[in-house]
């Protein structure tokens, strides 16, 4: 049993003499696949299975990992991670402390009709085969379309000295696809995503062959798309632009790791003004639906809707045991790893940008000039500094309050805290998206937003 | 390794493979983690797998499929051999499908494996973490350096039907340092790294400084005006570049996929004469060198670009086949998802070894100084940021300038705030004129490099 011999190493770890331990013991069957027109570049499935044993040792912290579950395997990692933060301890300064938490028993099931390692992979070949016919069949002018299938079921168990012993069952499931249409010299390519926490019921519940089409048509469309101007300007975000700007700019500044590390421009501004009045974020394990929920974190503390930013105001931060204790805050269950073979680290979950009260149309007409940036072909952040770039997949012009010429190859950057300034309009729409964020590890992470205007933003073209 | 390799094999051609491959990968990694000026973290992770391919013979060409294991036995083998050969009845024939690697004479990789690294205890490098941070903290303006320093030592071995046999030991080292330093409400943030295959701690020094330095020289940055300039990328920014823009668009699959800007310009000028590109997986201590591919392939030197022409794309063996023309030792394994995956649990693709950009001509070279001085107006960036957002197809591109500098009739005048460089890659491949004497093995991937001196490309749009 997964759960007894992350228990098991637990108390092995304790036996050392250590201040804390906590340990992951997974076994996740996995299937990639990968096809790129109609040819699978990968075609994988297997099982990975291992333990993780983290140990605080005299204010220092030593992970060890093992891909085996043998008792003697799982034995030496103990030690290996007893051992290493020993020698690191030498080194520290500021010992580590954790805060305690109640001690958790729980059994998380996954809600799923079709569990993902009771379908073979022949199935989910076939319909990755079938989602790049539809795609590519769309128009002649797509000369490609990459898609990509993952997906993870099985078990994860997290044991801690302070009394966690918790088993999550896990089913995660992801397609995404990306397609490049071509027209004499110019060449685009559109991305769309679909994914769900549960199990191959994926498919029945989203049209994906409709999702095929549209990212399709939207590469089709860009090869009408102008060059952008540079320059600064009223921006409207649509809300996964928009959702990938709470996440990047805003979230990765919340995370209490990177705050006392003194790498998040948000240090020390608890209860100050950081952003315009109409805006407010949370981060939300428990969002129903959220690609990045989930009840219990790595360290085994039952998980929350953390308010970050309040009307402008900032609220609160993610937090781990680590950073709890230091910030003196109350653990709200943000430590998260990639695998069994990481160490957790405070991470996002659902991260989004809360409602406000205005219609599209509304956001439109008092621009004269602008322009209106959609979907999002990924960003980066500097979080010590605070600053961010992101580009947008599609965009628009818009002229006296009207969408006007389609662009394309658009970035925004600009300051994160002068960015939340600057946003002086936020929509009542809203739509939760699905992502990966990266932070010297992966994990799955959702952001939501709905449409909001940005003034004096700085946006980046080829015109 | 190799009994074991055969066995698999052995028992894949048993059981209806035509063809079968085994690939071992084993990683013994340690890392250490500085982080708010002190060490935190350390972490020993060891990880060991096989990942066999099969190639079934049906009527109109073959089908190959893939399956791992982590824990090898006798038992687990035959589980694998089944499952791949499973994956394969799946896949309709792939007429493109030539063969797997065939044989060939391998060269030695010289100077991969430092026994230092094998035996470093951790204790040692705690020690050498510890005296990096007292080294660079001198300065009250420093609030933060982090970091880390990682050892690893990997084994290789590979085997196949057509007589691929091989295997080898490789070590790694890394160093990186990132500094923040605040004065009067400004902060200045800047990050150094280091690679190579051997162990160095006089280079690890000479990081921390780096980063720190320009931590400090970060301070209260200004805008450049908008405008036509020279730029100046030093060896990380173009890493990060090239690492979404020129190297991917190389690859022989993409050209093939026609995702490239390169499709159809064999043999074309494609950049400025003053350029010349080389993928050269047997550089000593170069981070990526290694006698053979992921297929067992042989690695060589590729001149991609030489003074400005297309002459070569980057292939492994599936990606020749359908060429007709030998593999470039570009096989490798490589698969990121919901978590990355380890090497053996991938099946191949292409990635570049050690990509080298080098002065397509001698009056293209100059020293680094040099190269300053002769700047009426522009700016140099260490590093870029945004990188992966590029356009693969296009090649179109558009990036912040990071950790950069104006430069003013020669001499390099202050920090600059978010300046933007948008663009396609084959316009500033155009624009390429000039090379530094400060060259770097530049980190692209988890076990690539860029190796360059600073790059200077004349004239293009920067947005302030």
């Amino acid at each position: 049993m997964l759960v007894d011999l992350a228990e098991r190493a637990v108390r092995l770890a304790m036996d050392l003499g250590v201040e804390y331990a906590d340990v992951r013991a997974e076994q996740v069957h996995s299937t990639s696949i990968r096809l790129t027109n109609d040819r699978f570049e990968q075609a994988v499935s297997g099982v990975d299975q291992g333990l993780g044993a983290r140990v605080l040792c005299k204010g220092a912290w030593g992970f060890s990992s093992t891909s085996s579950l043998d008792i003697k395997d799982i034995q030496t990692a103990v030690k290996t991670a007893f051992k290493i933060a020993k020698a690191t301890s030498k080194g520290v300064k500021e010992k580590a402390r954790v805060r305690s938490v109640k001690p958790v028993k729980d059994h998380v099931k996954v809600k799923t009709h079709l569990l993902l390692n009771k379908v073979g992979i022949d199935e989910k070949m076939k319909k990755v085969l079938g989602f790049s016919k539809t795609a590519r069949n769309f128009s002649p002018k797509i000369v490609s379309a990459s898609l990509a299938y993952e997906d993870a079921a099985g078990q994860k168990a997290v044991a801690s000295s302070d009394g966690a012993k918790i088993l999550t069952e896990l089913g995660r499931v992801y397609v995404s696809v990306n397609a490049v249409a071509k027209q004499a010299e110019k060449i685009t390519s559109a991305r769309e995503r679909m994914g769900k926490i549960g199990g191959f019921e994926l498919f029945n519940e989203v049209n994906g062959d409709e999702i095929m089409k549209k990212a399709a048509g939207r590469a089709v469309n860009l090869l009408k798309a102008k060059p952008a101007p540079s320059g600064r300007f009223t921006v409207i975000a649509d809300p996964r632009l928009a959702g990938v700007f709470a996440h990047e700019a805003v979230g990765h500044g919340c995370e209490a790791d990177l705050v006392i590390a003194g790498e998040s421009i948000l240090a020390g501004k608890i209860g100050k003004v950081v952003g315009s009045k109409l805006v407010s974020i949370f981060d939300d394990s428990t969002l129903a639906g959220g690609w990045g929920t989930q009840k219990y974190d790595d360290e085994g503390v039952a998980t929350k809707k953390r308010l970050l930013i309040e009307r402008g105001i900032l609220r609160g931060y993610i937090t781990n045991k680590e950073a709890s204790a230091r910030l003196r805050m109350e653990p709200n269950g943000g430590a998260r790893a990639e695998s069994f073979s990481f160490p957790p680290i405070v991470r996002m979950s659902n991260t989004y940008i809360a409602r406000g009260n205005h219609s599209f149309e509304e956001l439109l007409e008092d621009i004269d000039y602008g322009v209106y940036l959609k979907a999002s072909r990924g960003g980066q952040v500097d979080t010590a500094k605070g600053t961010f770039q992101f580009n947008a997949e599609e965009a628009r012009l818009i002229e006296k309050g009207e969408l006007t010429t389609p662009l394309l190859d658009v970035s925004l950057s600009g300051l994160t805290l002068e960015t939340m300034h600057n946003i002086d309009a936020v929509g009542k729409d809203f739509e939760l998206n699905i992502g990966f964020c990266g932070k010297g590890q992966t994990v799955p992470a959702g952001d939501a937003s709905p449409h909001i205007r940005i003034k004096n933003a700085l946006v980046g073209g080829r015109a | 390794m190799q009994d074991l390799l055969e066995y698999i094999i052995k028992k894949a051609e048993k059981q209806g493979a035509s063809q079968a491959e085994a690939f071992y990968h084993g990683a013994d990694i340690l890392r250490m983690g500085i982080e708010k000026k002190q060490v935190k973290i350390s972490e020993k992770k060891y990880d060991a797998g096989i990942g066999m391919r099969v190639a079934v013979k049906k009527k109109a060409g073959f089908s190959v499929g893939f399956a791992y294991v982590t824990n090898l036995t006798k038992k687990t083998a035959d589980d694998t051999v089944r499952r791949a050969l499973k994956v394969a009845s799946f896949k309709k024939p792939d007429t493109d499908f030539k063969s797997f690697q065939e044989r060939k004479p391998t060269k030695t990789a010289k100077q991969i494996y430092d026994k230092q690294i094998v035996k470093m205890e951790p204790e040692k490098i705690v020690d050498l973490a510890t005296r990096l941070i007292k080294t660079v903290e001198t300065d009250k303006r420093i609030t933060t350096i982090s970091g880390g320093l990682g050892l690893g030592t990997y084994k290789v071995a590979i085997a196949n039907s057509l007589g691929v046999s091989g295997e080898f030991e490789k070590t790694g080292y890394g160093a990186y340092g990132y500094v923040v330093a605040q004065e009067k409400g400004s902060v200045g943030v800047a990050g150094d790294g280091y690679s190579s295959c051997f162990f160095n701690e006089d280079k690890a020094f000479t990081t921390f400084k780096n980063a720190r330095d320009l931590a400090l020289r970060q301070l209260s940055p200004k805008t450049v005006k908008t405008g036509k300039m020279d730029v100046l990328l030093q060896p990380d920014a173009l890493a990060f570049l090239l690492q979404f823009t020129l190297i991917p668009e190389v690859r022989a699959d993409n050209i093939q996929k026609k995702q490239s800007p390169f499709v159809g310009k064999m043999g074309e000028v494609v950049a400025s004469e003053s350029l010349t590109v080389i993928d050269d997986g047997l550089i000593p201590q170069a981070v990526s060198s290694k006698p053979f591919d992921d297929e067992g392939c042989p690695t060589q030197t590729t001149t991609i670009i030489n003074e400005g022409q297309l002459q070569n794309f980057l292939y492994n063996s599936y990606a020749a086949g359908k060429d007709n023309v030998p593999s470039t030792g570009n096989a490798a394994r490589m698969l990121g998802g919901f978590t990355y995956k380890p090497k053996y649990a991938a099946e191949p693709i292409i990635g570049p070894t050690n990509f080298k950009l080098s002065a397509g001509k001698k009056s293209a070279e100059t020293k680094f100084d040099n190269m300053v001085n002769g700047v009426k107006n522009g700016v140099i960036a260490k590093e870029v940021i945004g990188a992966h957002t590029a356009n693969l197809s296009s090649g179109e591109f558009s990036v912040v300038l990071d950790t950069a500098f104006k430069i003013e009739k020669g001499e390099i005048v202050y920090p600059v705030k978010q300046a933007m460089l948008g663009g396609n890659i084959l316009d500033a491949l155009k624009s390429v004129t000039l090379f530094a004497d400060d060259w770097k093995q530049a980190q692209i991937g988890r076990e690539e490099v860029l190796i360059s001196p600073t790059v200077l490309i004349k004239d293009v749009k920067v947005s302030g």
